[in-house]
């Protein structure tokens, strides 16, 4: 059994963010996966591989491989419930099985060999769904196993999934190619050395850096801060998707068809919040050309086109419709936190209600605490018209604005004769 | 003019050259008056800026005579349950209690004197108020630093809590 980790790029170093990017980043920091989360989440699959290929399984020496599929692969996975932590990781399964095994058995066969006998090691913590088996751990991650039977005459790692579903009896195969879109994604999206910069710059911000050797213990793994501006507008997207999303039982946008049309937009490289406004724009603009038409997108998977991406989503033109809806809000608020002159409170109102409340208290946190230490370095200055810059922002413009000494604000009850 | 003690017309020529969109709005003798705006996160404040050079001969305490700074518009926000609370690090103006005076540095250890100028001091203090006005606004809590007098510093002075209005 081999395991294959999709090679990723890795960027260069970069400038500074003005202050909407900046909340922006630290929304990203904190719906993303930390390092530590995802290793975690790759000793759990590499694991459960194991498991199901041990001698005893159903699937015993059955598996010829498995590999990150989905987010995890583009490396745009974001926390499916920020405040819990929660993550979950796609992982792709190749089974020594006929492409035209039965979708039922295969999930079943699947599902008995991880949940195994009561007492054993997943016995309890395993789901069958219609196209995965997902296995819950304590630490919040849930790992949803794809299996796939690889197809010949077909592109590398090309494969059916099997889709069962009992009510309404849904039975099919499906070809997909998940490790080709993960790799023509990241080919697409490597090195962007400006956005990598403000990354760095923003950790570096406010001398609080985390070793970079407990941030990226692993030295063949990319690094959050060194993603490309794509990939964390992405992020930042689908974070807003899901946020939308919470309160209505129904699919949402796939994140993968999200991601396909992010590449089909030239990256602006102008800041995340471009970025985002960009790719939301592009999108948006895909499916009203379909709603224009009376047509759902049909968006294809680039390294296979048999692949669909869009088979499950959207169902109806009001799905799509509704979508872009939200895409523009999106864009508006970006905008507005961009153009406006709003406060703090404002700032935040706006990031809760797009990325929800945790990201957004992390972010003003976070922008707080680096004004706090700016100021007891004496690294603040003031703009023209007196624009507060703390940490690296301040050094990047310099040249423009002015230092002040520190001073003491004074507390109590002073009063004025 | 007591060596040290800068003019009031540099005063006013260094504003001008470095806060432009303050505007004189008085000068009688000794004494101007600025009003202008500044926005230290996005938001606008419209921050007014009063100051009287000392006579040579007076006596003073640079709690007397230090700068006054209020913010016009929009007034500070009371909030009694904040940390710091109800309004942080300003003096209280009896007269009008929605303007207070911000309070930017510390009278006790020389942070100000007459020998500084309000451009390099006294503005960027006041946008650097504001800024970490705002981060309280939002989360109830004083990020910018600060400290109380200790009694040695309120029983030092017959009035200590008391400066001179400009």
């Amino acid at each position: 059994m081999t395991i294959f980790d999709p090679i990723r790029p890795r960027p260069e170093r970069l400038p500074t963010p003005s202050f909407a990017d900046a909340m922006l980043l630290d929304v990203a920091r904190r719906v993303q996966l930390s390092p530590t989360k995802h290793d975690e989440a790759q000793q759990h699959f590499e694991a459960l591989c194991s498991y199901v290929d041990r001698p005893g399984s159903p699937l015993q020496d059955k598996v010829i491989a498995c590999y990150p599929g989905g987010s995890f692969a583009t490396g745009t996975a974001i926390a499916s419930s920020v405040s819990k932590d929660q993550h979950d990781v796609d992982v792709v399964m190749e089974l020594d099985v006929p492409t035209n095994s039965d979708p039922e058995r295969i999930l079943d066969l699947l599902f008995e060999a991880i949940n195994a006998e009561p007492g054993s090691r997943y016995h309890g913590r395993v789901t069958r769904n219609s196209r995965c088996v997902t296995v819950e751990y304590d630490d919040g991650v849930r790992v949803d196993l794809m299996p796939i039977s690889r197809l010949t005459a077909a592109p590398e790692k090309a494969g059916h999934l099997f889709h069962f579903k009992q009510q309404p009896l849904e039975s099919y195969h499906k070809p997909v190619n998940p490790w080709g879109f993960a790799d023509h994604f990241n080919a697409q999206t490597a090195y962007d050395p400006v956005f990598a910069a403000i990354f760095e710059s923003r950790a570096l911000a406010d001398g609080r850096t985390v070793a970079k050797a407990d941030v990226d213990p692993l030295p063949d793994r990319v690094p959050l801060s060194e993603k490309a501006a794509r990939v964390v507008a992405l992020q930042l997207i689908k974070r807003n998707r899901d946020v939308r999303f919470r309160n209505r039982s129904k699919r949402k946008p796939p994140s993968v068809v999200l991601a396909a049309l992010a590449l089909e937009v030239a990256p602006v490289g102008a800041g995340l919040l471009e970025e985002v406004v960009s790719i939301s724009r592009h999108i948006a603009r895909r499916l009203q050309e379909h709603s224009a038409q009376n047509l759902c997108i049909d968006v294809r998977n680039p390294a296979y086109i048999p692949d669909v991406f869009t088979d499950r989503w959207p169902g109806a033109l009001s799905d799509q419709n509704e979508y872009v809806r939200d895409l523009e809000y999106l864009v508006r608020q970006l905008v507005r936190l961009r153009t406006e002159h709003i406060s703090l409170t404002e700032t935040n109102t706006i990031l809760d209600d797009l990325f929800g409340e945790t990201a957004a208290k992390y972010a003003i946190k976070e922008h707080m605490e680096r004004s706090r230490v700016a100021m007891e370095k004496g690294a603040m200055r003031f703009g023209p018209s007196g624009r507060v810059h703390a940490g690296v922002t301040a050094a990047a413009v310099a040249t423009n604005c002015t230092p002040a000494r520190a001073s003491t604000n004074m507390g109590g009850e002073w009063f004025l004769d | 003019m007591v060596p040290g003690l800068i003019p009031i017309e540099t005063q006013i020529a260094a504003m001008e050259q470095r806060w432009p969109d303050f505007a004189l709005v008085q000068r009688i003798g000794r004494r101007a008056v600025w009003e202008g705006t500044l926005d230290p996160v996005c938001k606008r404040y419209r921050v007014r800026i009063g100051y009287e050079v000392p006579l040579a001969i007076e006596n003073f305490s640079i709690l007397n005579v230090q700068p006054r700074i209020q913010v016009l518009s929009p007034r500070l926000e009371l909030h009694p349950e904040y940390e710091e609370g109800p309004i942080p690090h300003v003096y209280v103006n009896r007269a009008e209690q929605s303007l207070p005076y911000l309070c930017l540095f510390d009278p006790f250890n020389g942070e100000w004197t007459p020998s500084d100028l309000l451009a390099e001091t006294t503005v960027p203090w006041a946008a650097r108020y504001l800024y970490f006005y705002e981060g309280w606004l939002l989360t109830g809590k004083w990020s910018g630093g600060g400290r109380h007098p200790t009694q040695e510093e309120l029983d030092g002075t017959q009035r200590p809590k008391a400066i001179a209005a400009v």
